[in-house]
């Protein structure tokens, strides 16, 4: 199963692809912004996308209405990682097409605990 | 699985137990799907999202505090239920209550301080080194994007760079244990975020909350690495205070920017007197450069490269640059009878070329780091003095080596403060001279050649030659300034041990002078040029080569010895006839050439190389320097030309006066390079008297 | 006069590369060397320090060569060098000729006894130590003093 993490920073990004590995998802793919990370996913073979939520040039709410615009991206399960939780955050984040997301600071498990709550919402559906 | 009813939230929210997080993190979980699930009433999902930002907020769940917290959400979840089940037929129902939003602010804000900087003994080292850096980016922006924020405060997006900064520094460092710094960033994000939202008016003194919360998180950041060396760094004494600011701005004199935000922009308008203006290209059909800035970064995807290695990189590309150009003069070469291997040499030249001009481009970065700096020095500068000063800038587009613009910092700086603390006058004495009270210190960058050119010029008193006569003759430094020229006059103020501060101040002093700017510049092939026109202004003008990595440079020998003279610096060179040489009373050996009288320069004597030429008729001369300080300097032989890469003696050798560094040659020994500015300037102060003995021995 | 701060305060056993210098045997900890080279054209660097004999080509980087019998004060000597010790002091590089290279040796808290006051050609501040062994008497030079600045300035 494959992970597209997208985070303009980068140690964010190791942060969570080490907490991604730890949880046995090896197999990540990342980009820095919307914009790259739409072309690698456009490039196919991606199962799960993982985005930041405030970057620079396109958010991470732009960049999930661009991949659920796509044909492809309809069904690529969205978790949005963010450091807020308020019901505008919220009810945006569902109106772009977000799976689910995370609050920071998270601990593997707790990343783990969300991505099978997407996975199993998604198979229920 | 069937969908997910209201019915199962409220299941869960019944199994929640005290204290039991997994059952807390369920009930989240089925509101949220809830809330994703469009079929529902609208209000009913708003409420629910209400539900899930109190159960996504830990600090709420804490002890005590838990049980308040379940009543929320169970508040939530019934009017999501009533609304479930009264159908979605009452359209003009008023919204569900706001007021809890707001609360979880306020319950995280006074959060226990901590009262230094510490880091978890399990921390990911490796992962906070790169964080740091990241860090460092991060507030660079925001400060830029602060400063651009003065001058057009409505500009969101900039707004939004200074929030993403704060925020993703608070985000990561969260993860890092970095508490210190995660919760200060908070409050910082906060702010930004009120500012974001039109809640708050970028105005009166939240801009200047957010330049010191920039402040506050680089010094945080700079502290890490003691952290990490097992201390534990005192956090700076503006942490807590500022903290609490910037959680409540209004308290602190900020404007809700609802209530009336022109007139806050106006009223409460920062009280420091400075316009941080732009003097932009104005191109036609071209977008500002606010705009190109914030849509450059999307062009190309962008890789992180160690500076060492890039260095590394450019300096071996240099050696091969050099190594090709030992191979191309060798006899074997040049007069090979073999056509094919011309050709192919030819066509390996041509590559080793190409790739020069790329290794070269890969370090070149515009001047815009190093100026943005400057916009807030001569701010702060003139906010403390008292002074009214607009900075304009152009040309910081203009590219140069990355080191350059590193070292080209110090010397800016100082520059730029010497123009405001002794160039631009008050504002009572320029009104008193005719002038506007305010005054404009211009920076201009701009690429001439292979060299680039930055000047800056400021509309104050301009250099007064008289006072700076007065202290050189009293600090010693000259015994008597009769027979200077203005020229030679200003040049004094880059002498050591002399400062025209007149008041050491908090920011101009440091014991930093222009001795050390000069050596600097000197330091990098660089060049200082100084004009002034006393009521008119003054212009500082610093020359540089656009890359340090290659010299062109004249080999020459004298004695045994070989040295490299840098081909910009040599106007000529010429075998002088026997009757050209004159001694001349007191001013030591001339020679005539072209009409003109140059001062004779022998550099075995000044370099105590033993076995060279001492006939003049036997050397050959170099003629170099500007303007009046020309020299002809007396060498053996010309070696001929050849492309060097500077390196530097070492911290062991120290400074030595005359060089600025070696270079490798083609037989693998090291090559002196030649400062001819520096060994003229010490000629001419041997003639002037000191050394004169030592130069006739 | 005060006496050096105690060098009993750390061990001093450890790895030691011996050299020989005006018919002495002097050692560096083995960690603060970087490597050994034959002697190479030094370029003299006009002006600079007289210990400085000059600078060398280390593949491609330009370190200087610390002369030590003029560090020292010794008397020059017919016995021709012949190799550089090339020592890394706190990341800097410089190069120390010397008349030849002995051995790497282990030295012992037993062979090692503290730096005597006085009857040595060498400053006591720049010794760690004087290792007896083998019927011979090893001066054990601080690596880190004896390329200082400040004490190569003030020494002279």
């Amino acid at each position: 199963m494959r992970f597209l993490v997208v985070d303009d920073s980068a140690t964010m990004r190791r942060i969570i692809v080490n907490s991604l590995d730890r949880v046995g998802y090896p197999d990540v793919v990342e980009a820095d912004d919307g914009q790259t990370a739409l072309a690698k996913f456009a490039e196919g073979g991606i199962s799960f996308i993982i985005t930041d939520w405030n970057m620079p040039n396109m958010s991470g709410l732009d960049f999930a209405r661009a991949v659920r615009a796509r044909a492809d991206g309809a069904a690529v399960p969205i978790l949005m990682v963010t450091t807020r939780s308020a019901r505008e955050d919220i009810l945006a984040a569902v109106d772009a097409g977000v799976n689910n997301y995370v609050l920071k600071p998270f601990t593997p498990p707790v990343l783990k605990e969300k991505i099978d709550a997407v996975l199993s919402v998604g198979a229920a559906a | 699985m069937s969908q997910l009813t209201i019915d199962d939230a409220i299941a869960a929210f019944v199994a929640c137990e005290p204290g039991d997080e997994a059952a807390r993190r369920r009930l989240r979980e089925r509101c949220w799907v809830l809330v994703s699930n469009k079929q529902l009433d609208a209000q009913a999902r708003t409420a629910l999202a209400d539900a899930v930002a109190v159960l996504d907020e830990p600090a709420r769940f804490k002890g005590e505090l838990e049980a308040a917290a379940m009543e929320e959400v169970r508040r939530h979840l019934e009017i999501a239920v009533d609304r479930v089940e009264c159908g979605a037929s009452a359209m003009s129902e008023p919204e569900p209550t706001a007021a809890p939003a707001a609360a979880p602010v306020a319950a995280a804000a006074p959060a226990e301080a901590p009262a230094t900087l510490t880091i978890p003994a399990d921390a990911d080292r490796a992962l906070i080194e790169d964080f740091l850096a990241e860090a460092r980016e991060y507030l660079e922006t925001a400060e830029a994007a602060l400063l651009q924020l003065e001058s057009n405060p409505g500009d969101a997006e900039a707004i939004n760079d200074v929030f993403r900064a704060f925020h993703t520094i608070k985000g990561t460092s969260s993860f890092l244990g970095l508490e210190a710094v995660a919760g200060f960033a908070h409050h910082a994000e906060d702010m930004l975020d009120r500012v974001r939202g039109a809640e708050l008016a970028f105005a009166g003194v939240v801009p200047d909350l957010a330049l010191r919360a920039v402040d506050v998180l680089k010094v945080l950041i700079a502290a890490v690495p003691a952290a990490l060396a097992g201390g534990a760094p005192a956090l700076p004494a503006e942490y807590a205070a500022l903290g609490l600011a910037l959680s409540n701005p209004e308290q602190h004199g900020a404007a809700a920017a609802a209530v009336r935000p022109e007139v806050a922009a106006i009223e409460e308008a920062p009280s420091v007197p400075i316009i941080g203006r732009t003097a932009e290209h104005v191109v036609p059909g071209a977008p500002s450069a606010g705009a190109a800035a914030h849509a450059a970064p999307t062009a190309d995807p962008l890789v992180k490269v160690r500076t060492d290695k890039l260095d590394r990189l450019v300096e071996m590309v240099g050696e091969l640059v050099i190594a090709e150009a030992i191979l191309m003069q060798d006899a074997v070469v040049r007069d090979a009878a073999n056509h094919g291997l011309a050709q192919k040499v030819r066509h390996a030249d041509k590559i080793v070329r190409e790739l020069q001009d790329l290794s070269l481009g890969l370090r070149m970065v515009p001047l815009k780091g190093a100026i943005t700096k400057l916009q807030r020095v001569v701010r702060d500068l003139a906010a403390r003095s008292g002074k009214q000063i607009a900075f304009e800038v152009s040309g910081e587009e203009t590219e140069v080596d990355r080191t350059l613009v590193d070292l080209l910092a110090d010397p800016l700086l100082h520059m730029v403060r010497n123009a405001v603390d002794h160039g631009i006058e008050p504002p009572s004495e320029r009104l008193k001279a005719g002038k506007p009270a305010m005054g404009t210190v211009r920076l201009e960058a701009m690429q001439a050649g292979d060299r680039v050119l930055v000047k800056l010029h400021d509309d104050g008193r301009g250099l007064q030659r008289e006072k700076i006569l007065r202290k050189a003759i009293e600090k010693g430094i000259i015994q008597s300034g009769d027979t200077m020229s203005d020229a030679e006059v200003f040049e004094l103020i880059w002498a050591p041990g002399f400062s025209t501060a007149e008041a050491v101040t908090e920011v101009s002093g440091r014991g930093v002078g222009m001795d050390v700017v000069r050596r600097n510049l000197t330091a990098m092939r660089g060049r200082t040029v100084i004009a002034s026109t006393p009521g008119q202004g003054s212009t500082f003008t610093i020359e540089l080569p656009l890359t340090l990595a290659i010299t062109d440079g004249m080999l020459v020998r004298v004695g045994a010895e070989r040295f490299i003279v840098p081909t910009a610096r040599i106007q000529r060179c010429f075998r002088p006839e026997p009757s050209a040489v004159h001694t001349v009373q007191g001013r030591g050996e001339m020679v005539h050439t072209g009409g003109e009288v140059l001062p004779l320069f022998r550099l075995h004597r000044a370099l105590r190389v033993v076995g060279a030429q001492e006939a003049i008729t036997d050397g050959i001369l170099m003629v170099v320097g500007d303007g009046d300080r020309r020299v002809a300097i007396l060498v053996d032989e010309l070696l001929g030309q050849q492309q060097v890469v500077a390196k530097p003696l070492g911290e062991a050798v120290g400074r030595v006066r005359g060089l600025t560094g070696g270079a490798i040659l083609g037989d693998g020994r090291v090559g002196l390079i030649l400062d001819v500015d520096e060994l003229v300037e010490a000629h001419r102060s041997r003639g002037t008297g000191a050394e004169t003995a030592e130069a006739a021995a | 006069m005060t006496a050096p701060a105690s060098p009993s305060a750390r061990s001093l056993a450890g790895k030691y590369l011996t050299f020989v210098l005006a018919g002495e045997e002097y050692a560096f900890e083995i960690l603060s060397v970087h490597e050994i080279i034959g002697i190479l054209a030094v370029t003299p660097v006009p002006h600079s320090h007289p210990a400085i004999r000059g600078v060398i080509n280390l593949r491609g980087k330009v370190i200087p060569i610390v002369d030590l019998r003029i560090r020292f004060g010794m008397p020059a000597s017919d016995a021709p060098e012949t190799s550089i010790v090339v020592l890394n002091v706190k990341g800097l590089l410089v190069g120390i000729a010397v008349d030849a290279v002995s051995e790497v040796r282990m030295m012992s808290d037993a062979e090692i006894e503290p730096p005597p006051a006085f009857g040595t050609d060498v400053d006591a501040s720049c010794l760690l130590g004087v290792a007896k062994g083998d019927g011979k008497v090893r001066m054990l030079l601080d690596a880190e003093r004896v390329l200082s600045l400040e004490a190569i300035r003030s020494a002279l």
